[in-house]
C-alpha cells in the first residue's frame, strides 16, 4: 500500500502525538481531588473587620497623641470598621487639626472635616494591601501549621479576595482540622487586677467604672467535680508578652501528670517577662488565647525564659496549642464558611462505581458505532480512545485536579465526542446516496460537516465555561474534563478519523462496510 | 440498526408543529406552576447547614437510627436512606442546631453508643449560611449567563431569528427538567445545576445541527417555500438527531444506573435534560424559526438579510 505524502506526514504528527500522550499518561500521575482519595476541605474568612477596627483605634490613640502635643485637645472618638470620627473641644481648631493629621498620616488615610468633626478615613489603596497582605500572611501561618503536622501535599490558596480554601487531603479528624486552622491562637500573658466568679460581681466592685488601662476578660469554664466554674478576670490592658516573643513551645506533663504545654521566650522577651513576674510575685498572671483566660496561675517566683501553660486539655489539644503557638498567631480572626470531610472508602467506592459506568458506556457506544458504521465505526472508536488518552494527558500535563463530576465528564464525553463523527459519517452516506463515489462523498462529508460540528461544540464550551466560572472545586474537574474532552475530540474527528479512513480507503471508489 | 433511518423519511413535522405548541406549553406552564407553588428540594449545598453520611457493617433500620438520635434531640433531622442495602444514611441537620463541630461530636458520641465500631463516616458536609445564599444567586446568574452567551453566539453565526429559534427551547428544556425535579421532590444542589448548564449547551447541539442543514438549504434554494424547506431539513437530518442524541443517551444512562447514588441526580438532570431538548429541536425550534419567518413576511416587513 503506498501512501500519499501528505497522508504520511499527517501520520508521523499524529504518531508523534500518540506517543508523547502516552509518554506524559504514563509517567505523570494524575491529581485527584478529595472526594476521590479523601480529606477535608475547608473554606474561611479572613475576618477584615476586626483588623480594621482594631486598626482604627490605634490610629485615634496615635491622633489623640499627635493633637495633644499641639494642644488640641480630642473630646471622643468613635471607631467603627469603616473611619474614626473625632471631636474636639475648640471647633476653631478644626482646620488645624486636619492639617496635622494630613501632614502626619496623610500618606494612608482621607481627612475630612464634617460641621464638628473630623471623619478619617483608610485610603482605598491602603486597605487593599492591607487586605491582601492580611490574608497572605494567614496563608503563610496556615501553611506553616499544617506543615508541623505533617499532612502531606496540602493544598492552601487563596479563594477570592477574602477567603482561603484548605486542602487536606488523607485521614483527617475534622476536629483536629478545625482546631489547627480555625484557631486564631493570639496569646497574651497580662497582669490580673482582680478577678471575681462573674462579671456583675466584678463590675459591682468598680462603681465608679473601670480603672483606667483595664478590661474585663471571661475565663474558660473548668470542671470541679460535676460542677463548671468560670471566673471572671480584670485585667491590665497591655500584655506582659505575646505570642510574638515565644522561642518555642512543646508539649509536657504537668506537676499533676495532665498535659500541659511549656514555652520558651525569645532573649529580649525573657527579660521583659523576668522584670514583670519578679513584681508580681504572688499575684496571678492571666494566660489569655483568643480572648479567653485559659488560666491564671499565682507567680510564685520569678520567671524568665520559660513558663507552662496548664489547663484541662486531652494530649491532643495540647499538641494542637503548642504546635499553633509554634507556628505563630493568624493575623486576623478566621471564620469557617465550608466544610467538606470525604472519607478514604466513599473515594474508592465512587472510583470503582464510575469505572464500572464508563466500561458499560463505552461498550454499548462501541457497540453501536460499529453496528451501524462497520469500518467507519471501528475508527470511530480508535478515534475516541484516542480522544481519552489526548484528554488524560491534558489533565496530567496542566495539573488539573480529577474529581468525581470530573470523570462523570469523561464518560459524558465517551457519548459526546462520537457525535462529531457520527454528524460526519452520516453527511457521507448522505453524498453516496446521490451516487458520488467514496471518495468524493468522503472529502464532502468532512468538508461539509465542519460547519455544524464548530457551532454544536462551541455552544458546549460555552456552558463549560460559565460552569468553571462559578463552580465550587469539584464541578470545575467536571467543566474542565468536558471543555478538554470537547475540545480534543473536534481534533480527533476531524483530524485521526479522516487520516485513518484516507489511508483505508485511498482512491478507491467504492468499498464493502466501509461506512 | 445499520438501515436505522436510511431512507430519508418523510414525516411532515410541520403539520405536527401544533401539537407540539400545545403540548410544550402545557409541559411549561405545568412546570412553571409546580415550581412555583411546590418549590424545590433544595440540597445542601444552597439551604446550608451540615450533612453527616454514615456506613453500617450490617443494615439497620431508619428506626433504629432515629431512635438512637434522640438521645441528642436530633431525631426530627432528616435521615435519608442511601442506596438500597439499608446501611448508608444520611443525617442532615440544619443550621439553627449548632455549628458542624457540636454535631459531628454529638453524633459521633451517640453511634459509639449504640453502634461501637459498627460504622464508619463516609463523609460530613458542612455548609454556612453565607455560602449556601452565594451559591443559590450564583446558579440563577450562571444560568442567565449561558442562554445570554449562547444567545449572542447564535445570533452572531446565524439570521436573528434562528437566535430565538434555538433560545427559546432552552428555556423549554430548563424549565421542564427543573419542573421534573420539582414535581418529583428530587434534591437540587449543585451538580443539579451543572447538569442543567451542561443540557442548555448540548440540547442546542440538535438545534444547531438543523439550522445549519436549513441554512444550506437556503443557500441552495433560497427561502421560496421555507415550511417545506424546514421540514425537508428535519427529515434529512432526523438519523443524526437521534443518534447524536442516542450515544450520548447511552453514556448518561450508564452513569445513572452504575456510577453510584453521589452522581445520581446529577446523571438524572442529564437524562431528562437530554431528552426534552431532542424533542424541543425537533418540535419547538424549527417551528419557531418557520412561523416567525412566515409572521415577519405577513406583517411585509422588509427581512432583507439574505442566506448569512
Amino acid at each position: 500500500m503506498s501512501l500519499k505524502k501528505d497522508v504520511k506526514i499527517k501520520l508521523l504528527v499524529a504518531f508523534t502525538i500518540i506517543v508523547v500522550s502516552i509518554y506524559l499518561a504514563l509517567t505523570k500521575p494524575i491529581k485527584l481531588g478529595l472526594d476521590l482519595q479523601g480529606g477535608i476541605s475547608i473554606v474561611l474568612e479572613v475576618d477584615i473587620d476586626t483588623v480594621l477596627e482594631n486598626n482604627y483605634k490605634q490610629l485615634g490613640k496615635d491622633i489623640e497623641e499627635l493633637l495633644k502635643d499641639k494642644e488640641i485637645d480630642v473630646l471622643d472618638i468613635k471607631v467603627d470598621k469603616k473611619r474614626l470620627i473625632i471631636s474636639i473641644l475648640d471647633n476653631s481648631k478644626l482646620e488645624e487639626a486636619k492639617k496635622l493629621i494630613f501632614s502626619k498620616f496623610g500618606r494612608i488615610v482621607n481627612v475630612e472635616t464634617d460641621k464638628d468633626y473630623l471623619l478619617i478615613s483608610y485610603k482605598k489603596e491602603y486597605l487593599e494591601n492591607l487586605k491582601k497582605d492580611i490574608v497572605n500572611r494567614t496563608i503563610e501561618v496556615l501553611r506553616r501549621r499544617i506543615d508541623e503536622f505533617g499532612t502531606l501535599n496540602p493544598n492552601i490558596a487563596k479563594l477570592g479576595d477574602k477567603r482561603i480554601i484548605v486542602e487536606l487531603p488523607g485521614v483527617v479528624n475534622p476536629d483536629r482540622a478545625k482546631a489547627i486552622i480555625g484557631k486564631t491562637a493570639q496569646l497574651e500573658i497580662l497582669e490580673v487586677v482582680d478577678y471575681a466568679m462573674s462579671k456583675e460581681e466584678l463590675l459591682a466592685k468598680y462603681p465608679d467604672g473601670l480603672p483606667k488601662g483595664t478590661k474585663i476578660i471571661e475565663g474558660i469554664p473548668k470542671k470541679y467535680g460535676k460542677q463548671s466554674v468560670k471566673e471572671w478576670f480584670l485585667v491590665k490592658d497591655t500584655p506582659i508578652i505575646t505570642g510574638d516573643d515565644l522561642k518555642d513551645a512543646q508539649v509536657r506533663l504537668d506537676q499533676y501528670g495532665n498535659p500541659a504545654v511549656d514555652f520558651e521566650l525569645k532573649s529580649n522577651s525573657a527579660e521583659k517577662f523576668g522584670e514583670a513576674t519578679a513584681r508580681l510575685i504572688n499575684k496571678r498572671m492571666a494566660i489569655v488565647l483568643d480572648n479567653k483566660v485559659i488560666s491564671a496561675p499565682v507567680v510564685r517566683s520569678r520567671i524568665s525564659n520559660a513558663g507552662q501553660i496548664t489547663g484541662d486539655f486531652t494530649p491532643e489539644e495540647a499538641s494542637d496549642l503548642a504546635l499553633v503557638l509554634r507556628a505563630g498567631a493568624l493575623p486576623a480572626p478566621v471564620k469557617i464558611l465550608e466544610e467538606r470531610l470525604i472519607g478514604p472508602t466513599l473515594g474508592k467506592d465512587s472510583i470503582q462505581k464510575t469505572l464500572n459506568a464508563g466500561i458499560v458506556a463505552l461498550t454499548l457506544v462501541g457497540i453501536f458505532m460499529i453496528f451501524r458504521y462497520a469500518i467507519s465505526g471501528f475508527i470511530s472508536i480508535i478515534a475516541l480512545l484516542i480522544n481519552g488518552l489526548l484528554l488524560w494527558a491534558t489533565l496530567v500535563s496542566f495539573d488539573i485536579t480529577l474529581t468525581l463530576p470530573g470523570i462523570a465528564g469523561i464518560i459524558l464525553n465517551i457519548g459526546m465526542s462520537v457525535d462529531a463523527n457520527v454528524i460526519i459519517f452520516e453527511r457521507i452516506r448522505e453524498e453516496l446516496k446521490k451516487g458520488k463515489t467514496l471518495r468524493v462523498s468522503l472529502e464532502e462529508g468532512f468538508k461539509r460537516a465542519w460547519d455544524a460540528i464548530l457551532d454544536a461544540q462551541i455552544t458546549t464550551l460555552i456552558a463549560a465555561f460559565v460552569l468553571f466560572q462559578f463552580g465550587t472545586g469539584p464541578l470545575k474537574g467536571f467543566a474542565a474534563t468536558l471543555s478538554i474532552g470537547t475540545i480534543t475530540s473536534i481534533f480527533t474527528a476531524m483530524f485521526i478519523t479522516k487520516l485513518l479512513l484516507d489511508i483505508i480507503v485511498g482512491d478507491k471508489k467504492s468499498m464493502k462496510y466501509a461506512i | 440498526m445499520r438501515k436505522f433511518l436510511d431512507i430519508t423519511p418523510n414525516i411532515d413535522f410541520m403539520k405536527l408543529k401544533k401539537f407540539g405548541y400545545i403540548f410544550s406549553s402545557i409541559m411549561v406552564l405545568l412546570s412553571v406552576a409546580i415550581i412555583y407553588f411546590k418549590g424545590f428540594n433544595l440540597g445542601l449545598d444552597f439551604t446550608g447547614g451540615t450533612a453527616i453520611q454514615i456506613r453500617f457493617e450490617k443494615p439497620i433500620d431508619i428506626k433504629t437510627l432515629r431512635d438512637a438520635l434522640k438521645d441528642i434531640n436530633l431525631e426530627d433531622s432528616v435521615i435519608q436512606e442511601i442506596g438500597k442495602n439499608k446501611r448508608d444514611y444520611e443525617i442532615r441537620v440544619s443550621l439553627k442546631k449548632g455549628s458542624s463541630k457540636e454535631i459531628y461530636r454529638k453524633v459521633k458520641t451517640v453511634l459509639d453508643k449504640h453502634f461501637p465500631n459498627q460504622y464508619e463516616i463516609l463523609k460530613l458536609d458542612y455548609i454556612g449560611a453565607v455560602i449556601g445564599k452565594e451559591l443559590r444567586e450564583a446558579s440563577i446568574y450562571s444560568i442567565i449567563a449561558v442562554m445570554v452567551a449562547i444567545l449572542v453566539y447564535v445570533a452572531y453565526r446565524f439570521e436573528p431569528v434562528f437566535a430565538i429559534g434555538a433560545i427559546v427551547p432552552l428555556f423549554h428544556d430548563a424549565l421542564i427538567t427543573m419542573g421534573i425535579f420539582s414535581a418529583f421532590s428530587i434534591e437540587v444542589d449543585l451538580s443539579v445545576v451543572a447538569a442543567i448548564l451542561t443540557v442548555l449547551g448540548y440540547s442546542l447541539n440538535d438545534t444547531i445541527i438543523i439550522f445549519d442543514r436549513i441554512r444550506e438549504n437556503i443557500r441552495i434554494r433560497g427561502k421560496k417555500n421555507l415550511l417545506l424547506l424546514i421540514n425537508q431539513s428535519i427529515n434529512e437530518n432526523l438519523s443524526r438527531t437521534v443518534i447524536t442524541s442516542g450515544t450520548t443517551l447511552f453514556s448518561v444512562l450508564a452513569l445513572y444506573l452504575f456510577g453510584g447514588e453521589s452522581l445520581k441526580n446529577f446523571s438524572l438532570a442529564l437524562l431528562i435534560g437530554i431528552i426534552v431538548g431532542t424533542y424541543s429541536s425537533i418540535y419547538v425550534a424549527s417551528p419557531i424559526v418557520a412561523d416567525l419567518e412566515r409572521y415577519l413576511r405577513k406583517k411585509g416587513r422588509k427581512y432583507s438579510q439574505v442566506g448569512v
